[in-house]
């Protein structure tokens, strides 16, 4: 008797499987029915059947109800299409902003790298702390490579160049991003080849090295992607090379981002060839080194592999180094965090961004939903008077606002990818794999997520209110208020965190295009006008006379085109991402040590395309003797800092391990980017000391379009397999150094007018509610002689009054945030007075067109009718 | 008003409690036994699947349950029980599923699947 007591009272606890009008109506008869089974049948039996029993009907019985509530739900909403319409508009949009930078950083942050184990994998860098200008992502020297090996922290170290090849076809010459690797590259990094086989130790031999292994993309673009590829040969740079193997889509290691002080002309790397250094290269300090990465060994941690080759590169470096350039150190540093460290913090900012603009949305459909229910009062009242539970009501609300939510969504996957072949447009510049971005499965699940988890947020308290329904107050008021009270208090909430969330987001676009303008408008020292475009020489070019050979005939053929006022040469042009620093020692002071200038080849020329002022002194002579460079420019800021108080002219320094006389001073430009102000610059005559790579500048007269072929048509007439690259403006460089800046404004002025258009609408829709909810009254107010001025001010004071509110917080948040934000600023306070003026004075000018439209409809309120309305 | 025949076909636990209560008003217990007897045993209702089939039942307006007064007399009732009937659609429609099941089955016999009429 006790046994089937308990069997009962555990078969009651199963019952709350099944959803709870379902027990409420049932339970007892079930009970009931499974005692009578008790009473006739083997317990055994009866347990199995009623647990499958449960199992099976308990989801059932949700299910009907969850189909019924999605009819339901569908029919209402039909029913409301201006409603739905804004509704489904403002969720599509809070979604489709949120889809777009999730798939930003599931791209950059999340989608696994071709590399295996990539946690394990490190850089070591080799700065020097001794000279201040000198970044810490220094490469290490081959010597230092070779003596690191013996180590007990890594399981592999390896070293690559990046490069750019040509290649060369019967009809044309091609640009190629090249790695020239170690052996054990691919095997460092744990990639493997599509087909064929990876770069081995033993191709990392002089001799062995005639050997490519391509990428994917090159292998389809060129190939067609035939397995066949295997054995052919490319024509590289003047040598053969034989394909030996293919590497999987994705895999194009080094990126452009991948790494600081990366070469900017290479986008991706399709070819990877053995380095294969000769002994003597291997132990030649100054001949060069390349970018080291290590795998750590299983157990090792990055704080211990740096303790140890902090001690080995202490004991190389008095060993491997001449005196007075001791001092390297080696640095290790996590692989993958070298290439997003640098964007988190603008992720972070999108995210936070579109946070906001979600939370918005959310806000809105919620105030809409709110606005609806208090419509359904006497919908929900009958429905409760006739039985229907509370939690059956919240249910029904919540999956109406749950079918808005998804469709919200799947728009919103649209608006996403709109925004996405946007934001590849935009192209914000060194976001590593962005053009990986897609909507994938991930993107896809994030977003469904997301809209459920929105649809319960904004349904749930709309959902709560509405069914709070005191059915004999509604009856006895015979219908229309209910839960007017407290679901007004809630939606003057919303809408004042949505305008307060909006002010804060305007703020930040505020300060972001201040920023821009300002960076936009600063003194960079040279002309936007003027014509540029780049040569590189290769290695059939090697001797300086041969070099200078091709210069000078080029000099002379250009110079005789029509329309060029001057055409000049340096070996790397401001924000071309090319940079060259030296030690200067100045003759006379008393021993400064570790002083440094960038240096520059120029011809003099140069300065005058270029527009760069000549401030003091004269230009040193091209044709000075070759092997006596003596004649040496400087800029504003090298002046400045090194000649405070005496006269510039004269002077003398020693860079390179030779004396130069200092022959004129020029004005400073910005080099290394817009927003940096100009480092001490030194510069000494190209054809002196002419570089294999050159940027062409020219002043002209004529159409940019037709002297760009003609000049090309030159370069290829001298040497056929020379091609001219990035012809363009100074403007472009200018703009490609705006592009990340221009890409953060953009994007969060976009957000930012897409909150602010959404609080407006909410704003409106709520006056436009309070309106007609106080028909009555300004019925009431009108017949009672009310002007029109003042049935205006009433509704337009109230909506203003929120909006003061929201700006109020909005400020204070807006202050709080910003100043956490300064690093994105240029030239611009987070307190810069203009955007906290600017800000309010649009928002409350907006706010008040919102508010207008519904308060002149109340001036136009019939008193006769308005008061038969309720 | 539906036409029955939109309600077909009927699963095998709605037909059997249909005709369960075709000829006498049952409770939840003695239809589940009816339709164990029935059926020799080979379906047995179990409480979810019973109750889950006659709310719907009822929704459609195949049932009705009884009020007090209609209630079976005194001697044989058991007042927590909840006893239902069949309603005139719910004849029409248990009516047209045999129907259509016995058309199934004469169709069948055609090609000698199915037994004999005797």
């Amino acid at each position: 008797m006790a046994l089937r007591r308990s069997a009962v009272r555990i078969y009651r606890a199963l019952l709350f499987a099944y959803p709870a009008e379902f027990r409420h109506e049932y339970g007892s008869q079930m009970e009931q029915l499974f005692e009578d089974r008790l009473h006739s049948e083997p317990a055994l039996r009866v347990w199995l059947d009623t647990l499958a029993d449960v199992a099976f009907s308990a989801p059932r019985e949700h299910f009907h109800i969850v189909a019924a509530d999605l009819v339901y739900g569908a029919r209402m909403i039909r029913k409301s299409p201006a409603f739905t319409l804004v509704a489904l508009f403002a969720m599509a949009l809070g979604i489709g902003a949120t889809t777009a930078v999730f798939s930003l950083i599931n791209a950059v942050l999340l989608r696994s790298l071709p590399y295996g184990d990539p946690q394990r994998l490190v850089y070591i860098w080799m700065p020097n702390p001794r000279f201040k200008v000198m970044p810490l992502e220094m490469a290490p020297s081959s010597p230092d490579f070779y003596a690191w090996q013996n180590n007990q922290s890594f399981s592999d170290l390896t070293m690559f160049n990046q490069e750019l090849f040509k290649m060369i076809d019967a009809d044309r010459v091609q640009r190629v991003g090249e790695a020239s690797v170690a052996g054990n590259f691919f095997h460092t990094l744990g990639a493997s080849p599509q087909l064929g086989r990876a770069i081995e130790p033993a191709d990392d031999q002089p001799g062995h090295e005639h050997v490519v292994v391509i990428s994917d993309a090159l292998w389809r673009s060129r190939y067609g992607g035939a397995p066949s590829v295997l054995g052919k040969t490319l024509h590289l740079n003047h040598e053969i090379y034989a394909i030996v193997g293919v590497m999987p889509r994705g895999f194009q290691y080094p990126h452009r981002a991948d790494f600081p002080y990366s070469d900017r002309d290479v986008a991706a790397t399709d070819l990877w060839i053995p380095a294969a250094l000769t002994p003597q290269q291997k132990t030649d300090w100054a001949g060069g080194g390349g970018l080291v990465i290590g795998r750590l060994k299983p157990g090792v941690t990055l704080k211990q592999a740096q303790a140890e080759m902090s001690a080995l590169e202490a004991r190389l470096d008095p060993v491997l180094h001449p005196p007075e350039w001791r001092g390297w150190v080696a640095l290790v540093r996590p692989f993958i965090d070298t290439a997003v460290g640098p964007v988190r913090p603008l992720l972070w900012l999108l995210l936070g961004a579109v946070s906001m603009v979600l939370l918005i949305a959310c806000s809105n459909v919620a105030n809409l939903l709110l606005a609806r229910a208090a419509g359904r009062v006497h919908e929900m009242g009958i429905r409760s008077a006739l039985g229907a539970e509370r939690v059956r009501l919240v249910r029904q609300m919540l999956t109406e606002a749950l079918l808005l939510a998804l469709g919200g969504g799947m728009l919103g996957v649209l608006i996403a990818y709109g925004a996405l072949r946007l934001i590849l447009r935009l192209h914000p510049g060194d976001i590593p794999r962005l053009n990986e971005t897609s909507l994938d499965a991930r993107v896809l699940l994030f977003t469904a997520g997301a809209s459920l988890l929105t649809g319960l947020a904004f349904g749930l308290l709309p959902a709560l209110a509405a069914s709070r329904v005191n059915v004999s107050s509604l009856l006895k008021q015979g219908g229309n208020k209910g839960i007017a009270g407290t679901s007004n208090r809630l939606r003057n909430c919303l809408i004042i965190t949505q305008v307060a969330l909006s002010v804060i987001l305007l703020a930040g676009a505020g300060l972001l295009i201040r920023s821009y303008l300002k960076v936009q408008s600063v003194d960079t020292g040279f002309a936007p006008s003027t014509l540029t475009m780049n040569i590189i020489l290769d290695e059939r070019y090697g001797t300086p006379q041969k070099l200078d050979d091709y210069f000078r005939s080029l000099i002379a053929q250009v110079n005789q085109l029509p329309g060029v006022t001057s055409f000049g040469l340096v070996g790397a042009l401001p924000l071309s991402h090319r940079e060259s620093i030296t030690t200067v020692e100045i003759k006379g002071h008393t021993v400064k040590k570790d002083e440094t200038a960038d240096a520059r080849t120029a011809t003099t020329a140069y300065f005058e395309s270029m527009g760069i002022r000549l401030l003091e002194g004269r230009f040193f002579a091209d044709e000075a003797v070759r092997d006596h460079p003596a004649e040496m420019m400087v800029s504003q800021s090298f002046a400045k800092l090194y000649f405070p108080r005496e006269p510039v002219i004269g002077q003398q320094f020693r860079s390179r391990d030779q004396w130069h006389t200092i022959v004129g001073v020029v004005a400073d430009v910005r080099s290394s980017s817009l927003e940096e102000s100009p480092r001490p610059m030194i510069y000494s005559p190209f054809l002196q000391m002419p570089d294999n790579h050159a940027y062409l500048t020219i002043r002209t007269t004529s159409a940019p379009d037709q002297l760009i072929s003609s000049i090309a048509k030159i370069i290829r007439s001298i040497d056929s397999t020379i091609a001219p690259e990035h012809a363009g403006t100074m403007r472009q460089f200018m703009s490609e150094a705006t592009r990340a800046r221009r890409f953060q404004t953009v994007v969060l002025s976009v957000f930012a007018a897409v909150a602010v258009f959404l609080a407006l609408v909410g704003l409106y829709g709520l006056m436009a509610y309070a309106v007609k909810q106080r028909t009555a009254e300004i019925g009431i107010r009108i017949a009672l002689g009310a002007s029109a001025a003042r049935v205006l001010s009433l509704v337009v004071g109230k909506g203003l009054a929120l909006v003061a509110a929201g700006l109020v917080f909005g400020l204070a948040g807006a202050l709080a945030l910003t100043r956490l934000g300064t690093s994105w600023l240029y030239g611009v306070s987070p307190a810069d007075p203009l955007t906290l003026i600017a800000v309010p004075v649009l928002i409350l000018a907006v706010a008040l067109g919102a508010c207008l439209i519904p308060a002149w409809k109340a001036t136009r309120i019939d008193p006769v009718t308005a008061l038969r309305f309720d | 008003m539906t036409n029955p025949n939109d309600l077909l076909p009927l699963t095998p636990q709605v037909f059997h409690i249909l005709v369960a209560l075709a000829d006498r008003d049952q409770h939840g217990y003695s239809i589940m036994q009816d339709v164990a007897e029935r059926t020799g045993g080979s379906m047995r209702l179990s409480p979810g699947t019973l109750y889950g089939s006659i709310k719907r039942m009822l929704e459609q307006g195949l049932i009705i349950e009884l009020r007090d007064k209609d209630r079976p007399d005194a001697s044989n009732d058991d007042e927590r029980r909840r006893y239902y009937r069949l309603t005139h659609f719910g004849r029409k429609v248990v009516k047209a599923e045999a129907a259509r099941l016995s058309e199934m089955v004469e169709q069948a016999r055609v090609y000698g699947l199915a037994p004999k009429r005797s």
